[in-house]
C-alpha cells in the first residue's frame, strides 16, 4: 500500500475544508507548500516570485475546492494548479513558459534552480541540503526499531498494520516507535532552524 | 529523544496523534479533536510543519531553498471568505430577489383573483335592486327597460374584455327602444357639445356621428 493512507488524511482535511474549517487547509499548506515552491521553481527563477506564485497557487486551490470532487489524488489536483499559475504567472510577464512540462514524478526528485543564488531573510531561510545532512544524521544515529519502523513508513509506504506484520509486534508499537523516531530527528531540525 | 523526556503524558499523546494524523493512521473523532489540539496549541502546528518537511526531505522534494508561507496564506485566506460563507454570500441577493418574486406572483394572482371572482358574477342575475346595478344610474324618466350593468376600472377591463357582456333580457317593446335611443341619441349631442367647446378639435366631435338623425329621429 503507497501512502494510501495519507491520502486518506487528504481526504479528511479537504472534507473539512469544504465545511469551512480553515484550520484544516492551515495544515494541508503546512504540509505541501515546499512540494508546490520545488515545482513552481522549475518554471521560476527568482526566489521571491516563487513565493508569490506558491502563495497564489494555494488561494487558488482554496478558492476551488469546493469543485475539488476527490476523484484525484489532492496532492495531484494541486500540482495541476500550481503548474497553471506558474505559467499563467510567465505569461503574464510576457516570459514564455517552458516548452515541455514537469512531470508529476519528476517535480517532486526536482534539485531546484542553480540560480536561487539571491539573498531572502535569512533567519527564515532554510536550504534543502542543510536539512538533508542533518536529517541523514539523526536516522542514522536512531535504534534499530525506530529506524526500521519510520523507514518502512517513509521509504516504503507501509501501513501501520503492514509495518507491525513484518516486525512481528503490536500496532500500537509500531505507533510509538515511529513517533519516537520522528521526535527524535525532529530534535536535530529544530536545533538547525534555531541555529544551533 | 531528550525532548521527549521533558514532555508530559498528555503532550506526547497529543504529538503522537498529530504523528499518526500525519500517516493517515486516525479515524475521524481523533482527526477532529488532533486538529483541535494543533489549533490551540502552537507547538503541535509547527511540529506538523517539521515532521512533513523531513519527510519531504527523507524523498528528496524539497526546493533548494526554504520559507515558511503559511502565515501570509492564512493571512491572505483570511482577508477572502470561506467557500461556504462566499456560497453565502451569493444566495443572499437571491433569496431576497425570491422573495421579492414570491411577493409580486402572490399579489398579480392576488388581483387576477379577484378580479375573476368578480367577473364570474352572472350579470343577467343582477336585477335592479341590486347593489352594483344601482351603482349606474339611469335616466329618471326611464323604468324599463332595466339592463343590468357594473361599474369597471381600466385593470379590470383587461380581463374581461375577452369576455363578451350577456344581456339576455331584451327589448320588444317598439315605443321603450325609441325612448331609449332618444335618450341617448341626446346624451351623446350633449356630450359632443362640450367636448367641441372644451377641446382643441373644434367641429371635429361632430363629424363622428352622422348616423344620430337616421337611428334616433
Amino acid at each position: 500500500m503507497k501512502d494510501g493512507r495519507k491520502e486518506q488524511t487528504d481526504k479528511q482535511l479537504v472534507a473539512r475544508v469544504k465545511k469551512g474549517d480553515n484550520r484544516a487547509f492551515d495544515l494541508l499548506v503546512l504540509k505541501y507548500q515546499h512540494r508546490v515552491s520545488a515545482i513552481v521553481s522549475r518554471y521560476i527563477k527568482d526566489f521571491d516570485e516563487v513565493n508569490d506564485v506558491t502563495q497564489e497557487a494555494f488561494l487558488k486551490a482554496y478558492r476551488a475546492i469546493g469543485k475539488f470532487r476527490g476523484d484525484s489524488q489532492f496532492y495531484t489536483w494541486l500540482y495541476r494548479i500550481a503548474v497553471n499559475t506558474a505559467k499563467n504567472y510567465l505569461v503574464s510577464r510576457s516570459r514564455r513558459p517552458p516548452a515541455s512540462d514537469v512531470d508529476i514524478g519528476d517535480a517532486e526528485y526536482y534539485s531546484g534552480s542553480e540560480n536561487l543564488k539571491d539573498e531572502g531573510s535569512p533567519e527564515q531561510m532554510l536550504y534543502r541540503d542543510e536539512l538533508q545532512a542533518v536529517v541523514d544524521k539523526a536516522i542514522a544515529k536512531l535504534p534499530e526499531d525506530l529506524r526500521t519502523a519510520v523507514s518502512l513508513r517513509e521509504f516504503e509506504g507501509l501501513s501501520y498494520d503492514e509495518i507491525a506484520e513484518v516486525m512481528e509486534c503490536p500496532v500500537g508499537t509500531v505507533r510509538s516507535r515511529i513517533f519516537r523516531a520522528r521526535e527524535a530527528i525532529d530534535e536535530q531540525v529544530k536545533n538547525l532552524m534555531q541555529g544551533k | 529523544m531528550g525532548k521527549s523526556k521533558n514532555m508530559t503524558r498528555s503532550d506526547l499523546r497529543k504529538a503522537e496523534a498529530v504523528s499518526a494524523l500525519m500517516d493517515g493512521e486516525v479515524d475521524e473523532l481523533s482527526l477532529h479533536r488532533a486538529l483541535r489540539d494543533i489549533e490551540e496549541d502552537q507547538a503541535l502546528r509547527d511540529m506538523w510543519h517539521r515532521y512533513h518537511m523531513v519527510s519531504a526531505s527523507m524523498k528528496n522534494e524539497l526546493p533548494e531553498r526554504m520559507t515558511d508561507l503559511s502565515s501570509r496564506i492564512s493571512a491572505a485566506i483570511a482577508e477572502e471568505k470561506s467557500p461556504v460563507r462566499l456560497v453565502q454570500r451569493w444566495l443572499q441577493p437571491v433569496g431576497r430577489f425570491a422573495i421579492a418574486a414570491s411577493v409580486t406572483v402572490v399579489a398579480v394572482f392576488g388581483v387576477q383573483q379577484y378580479a375573476n371572482q368578480q367577473q364570474d358574477v352572472p350579470l343577467a342575475s343582477m336585477d335592479a335592486s341590486s347593489p352594483e346595478a344601482e351603482l349606474l344610474p339611469l335616466p329618471s324618466m326611464l323604468t324599463i327597460p332595466q339592463i343590468p350593468a357594473r361599474t369597471v376600472s381600466a385593470t379590470q377591463g383587461n380581463f374581461v374584455k375577452d369576455r363578451p357582456v350577456e344581456i339576455k333580457q331584451t327589448i320588444t317593446d317598439r315605443e321603450t327602444y325609441d325612448r331609449v335611443q332618444r335618450y341617448l341619441n341626446d346624451m351623446m349631442l350633449q356630450h359632443t357639445e362640450n367636448a367641441a367647446i372644451n377641446t382643441s378639435q373644434g367641429m371635429m366631435p361632430f363629424a363622428r356621428m352622422p348616423n344620430i338623425p337616421q337611428e334616433g329621429r
